[in-house]
């Protein structure tokens, strides 16, 4: 019996200690705990460091060290490093740092050289780029116009979710000389010098791919970018090094280490023990932890993506606006914004154009968390004995938190909500069926242009696409849209931006939730790092202090 | 002994037959479309037509089985959807990450178990074998994920001492093959010493102790020998599932393994890789499992005699 006791209490002891060694760290918040997590991010004061923080510079008496090798992590592998591939944000990031493209976006989004030095409006169709003179291949060949010409030709006849030349004439590109290229809209088109800073139109050289074929050129590719390309470990790392013969200010490190780690609460502990210097798309729950954290730095920048709640306007039971529109009333979005996005890791969204972008106006009367006037609203649409919706979101813990606070929200004004957890494959079919009542979504704003994205979101012809998730039909808005794009005057655009905006309010087809920031995690050793809206990072000034 | 492992593996074709039917029906009626993973949001109906028509997917339930069963009698297990490589490739490049990882922790829960399994069925009721079974229990129970992520806490941030993911070389591999091999170890350990128990307590034993053989050589020669058939099927099990059903640890610990690989393709609806993904781990569970029962016969001489 001696014995006995003797042992369990050994036992207790060894479990207790244990859990002591686990100390603070080892009591990081799990999934389930992220909503007191979010609590406390709403507690915590404007004071703490971190609000949109902007590119950090080494500062006085900081040494620059010889370190010379880079680890970012990221989420997902890409299938391919083709630009011809489809348009997955962390794909295209890294093959902004192996390719170039034409134009690109300057901090403030509006198209700026890059392999075009310069560029003219011929005519409302026709746009001609000159080429740069001194810009070569990773293998050493020169970039010629006839390469511009195969790179925009190709995406044409791709079936890889490259739809970047659809507005493009593939029978009107020309290539007068070496170094002059000329592209035709199909239409007059407004978004031509946004399109063509997409990396989904980035040069690749005709010689290489013709040789090696598209899914070979995906796995090795060849671009004219500030990294060539060294080796691809499935499932581990993608690893890419300076291009000393850039045309551009080459890399300060010689190598980048993309890191492929799915599990987002391994991505964070690797950054704090240092596995990793930079970690792309924290958890907004991390991201307190990391701004304490003296080893680590938080760096935060307003991205172009909406957070909202789609009703499908097909559904009979929210074709009538007024339905939408109590149940926009019937929620507090601020609650939502705050519990589920962080009050510092987002902003308040009050119209569907992101604040980044040029168009978006905060002059919207917002739909105030009202609950009798979302009452009187159902009554005068016939609801007001309750209702019954069923809500379609991605299963994972931002979400849950979401559907729960809507449930409770909804439940005041007599609408049931049915929670229906999917996950992601299976809810992408539905979406794109239009099956669901209700969903939530994220947007973002791919070429930067305001237009465009309500174009893709709106429109009736882009009902049941991957953006449209409200699968809106008015043609009042149609008919709006359809003036923006075709008008090429960016003041007069934005104009009808606004416009679009006001009657896409008033349809109510969204519920706005957030606008959410781009949340990266770094050692607190890197500097030089820019924060850019568009998520496209260049690590070329990257670097480390002792 | 040739016969019967011949008949063995003769009888593997039918198991591998239902397991490549059970599998593609199961992914067959999973809802969800390739297609709409494969060209993101930005893809045309003509776009998402024309693909489903190259990956042929839009046959019949029957027409795409007896496609898919008359490629893989031929050896050919598909093309990979996102990546466009065979997906025999895909396995060749991941696999021996799996059974790296499963050899590590299956070698870690034997030296750990037998010792623990022996020395508590020896020294029964003492503290050793009480906190050796507790500990044994608490392996067990604890959920792999978890433990994992303790690891990582305390012996890559707190510590210091070993990196937090990645498989870069042994230094990598040492925390994700103590979390599988935690629980391995327990049931190695528990199956070893009622093993040992019960034969302990055999005749043959009190005659070796009256023959005033030290209690290591009789330990080592009478009782272990044969104590361990049942052990060497918890073994060979554990090996089984090691190698495929690692999945949460690897991808934890981002070690690019076959789980790992399976999971991201289940998400992606990549059919070809998790079909072949499957096939494999029941193909090398099956063959386990014949290794097992082969070692059987070399363990005890009367089992061989039955092998005929």
């Amino acid at each position: 019996m001696k014995k006995r006791l003797l042992s369990l209490t050994l036992v207790l002891c060894m479990g207790l200690s244990l859990t002591a060694c686990g100390g603070k760290r080892a009591q990081e918040p799990s999934a389930s705990e992220a909503q007191s997590v979010q609590e406390a991010t709403e507690q915590t004061s404007e004071a703490a460091a971190g609000v949109n923080k902007g590119p950090v510079e080494a500062s006085e008496g900081e040494q620059k060290s010889d370190r010379d090798t880079l680890v970012v992590a990221f989420d997902r592998e890409p299938a391919t490093l083709d630009p011809l591939g489809n348009n997955v944000v962390v794909k295209r990031m890294i093959e902004g740092n192996l390719f170039d493209t034409l134009l690109e976006f300057d901090t403030d989004l509006n198209p700026s050289p890059c392999l075009a030095e310069s560029w003219e409006q011929v005519d409302e169709c026709t746009w001609k780029f000159h080429l740069r003179k001194d810009v070569k291949f990773h293998n050493g060949d020169p970039l010629t116009s006839a390469d511009v010409l195969f790179s925009f030709k190709r995406v044409h006849d791709g079936t890889q979710g490259n739809n970047a030349a659809s507005q493009f004439d593939p029978e009107g590109y020309e290539t007068p000389d070496d170094y002059t290229f000329i592209l035709r809209t199909l239409e007059p088109w407004a978004f031509t010098e946004a399109q063509v800073c997409s990396e989904a139109l980035s040069i690749v050289p005709e010689k290489v791919v013709t040789e090696m074929g598209d899914d070979a050129f995906g796995r090795a590719p060849v671009g004219t970018g500030a990294y060539k390309f060294v080796s691809w470990t499935a499932g581990d790392n993608i690893t890419v090094e300076r291009n000393d013969n850039y045309w551009r200010e080459p890399s300060v490190l010689k190598t980048i280490k993309f890191r492929i780690i799915t599990e987002s609460a391994s991505r964070t502990i690797d950054l704090e023990s240092g596995g990793v210097d930079i970690t792309l798309g924290l958890p907004n729950a991390d991201a307190d932890r990391i701004d304490e954290n003296p080893d680590t730095q938080l760096i935060i920048s307003t991205g172009a993506t909406d957070r909202y709640i789609a009703f499908n306007c097909q559904k009979e039971v929210f074709k009538d606006k007024r339905v939408r529109q109590a149940l926009n009333y019937a929620t507090d979005k601020e609650a939502i914004r705050v519990v589920c996005y962080g009050e510092k890791t987002s902003d308040v969204m009050d119209s569907v154009v992101p604040n980044t972008l040029p168009g978006h106006t905060s002059d919207l009367t917002p739909y105030e968390y009202n609950v009798e006037k979302a009452k009187e609203l159902l009554a005068e649409a016939g609801c007001g004995d309750g209702l019954e919706v069923e809500f379609m979101y991605l299963a994972n813990s931002t979400n849950n938190m979401l559907a729960e606070l809507l449930q409770q929200m909804w439940g005041e004004i007599g609408v049931t909500l049915v929670l229906k957890p999917t996950e992601s494959g299976a809810l992408t079919s539905s979406l794109n069926k239009g099956e669901q009542e209700l969903c939530c979504a994220g947007t973002n704003f791919e070429i930067f242009e305001a237009g465009a994205g309500l174009y893709n979101m709106f429109h009736t012809d882009r009902m049941y696409s991957g953006s449209a998730r409200a699968n809106l039909s008015s043609p009042d808005v149609d008919k709006v849209l359809d003036a923006i794009v075709v008008t090429v005057d960016a003041e007069k655009r934005a104009e009808l931006v606004v416009e679009a905006q006001k009657l896409i309010h008033e349809e109510s087809p969204f519920i706005y939730l957030a606008f959410t920031k781009n949340i990266i995690g770094a050692s607190s050793k890197v500097r030089g790092f820019v924060p850019v809206p568009t998520a496209m990072y260049d690590f070329r000034s990257v670097y480390f202090v002792e | 002994m040739l016969k019967y492992t011949i008949r063995r593996l003769l009888l593997m074709i039918p198991v591998m037959l239902g397991v490549i039917i059970i599998v593609f029906t199961l992914l067959y009626i999973t809802p969800g479309d390739p297609v709409d993973t494969l060209l993101g949001d930005d893809a045309t109906p003509e776009m998402a037509e024309q693909l489903r028509e190259e990956l042929g997917l839009n046959g019949t339930y029957l027409e795409r089985l007896g496609k898919y069963l008359v490629n893989v009698a031929h050896g050919n297990l598909g093309i990979c959807y996102a990546t466009k490589q065979p997906v025999m490739d895909r396995i060749l490049q991941t696999f021996p990450n799996s059974l790296k990882l499963a050899g590590c922790s299956v070698l870690l829960a034997m030296i750990i178990g037998l010792t623990f399994g022996i020395v508590s069925a020896v020294k029964q009721y003492s503290v050793f074998d009480n906190i050796a079974m507790a500990l044994a229990m608490v392996g067990n129970a604890m959920p792999n994920f978890w433990q994992g992520l303790l690891l990582m806490l305390l012996f890559a941030l707190r510590w210091k001492l070993l990196p937090a993911s990645g498989f870069d070389g042994w230094k990598y591999m040492i925390l994700p093959a103590v979390t599988i091999g935690t629980s391995s170890a327990a049931a190695i350990a528990r199956m070893t010493r009622s093993s040992m128990l019960e034969v302990i307590r055999q005749d043959y034993i009190v005659t070796a102790e009256a023959k005033g053989q030290t209690e290591l050589k009789i330990i080592i020669h009478h009782a272990l020998k044969n104590a361990l058939i049942p052990v060497i099927t918890t073994v060979g099990i554990q090996f089984g599932h090691l190698l495929g059903g690692a999945v949460l640890t690897e991808s934890i610990f981002a070690v690019p393994g076959v789980g790992k690989m399976m999971v991201d393709a289940i998400k992606a609806r990549n059919y070809p890789v998790v079909q072949g993904g499957v096939l494999m781990v029941a193909l090398t569970f099956s063959l386990v499992n014949l290794a097992v029962d082969i070692l059987y016969a070399y363990v005890d001489p009367r089992i061989r005699s039955q092998y005929r």
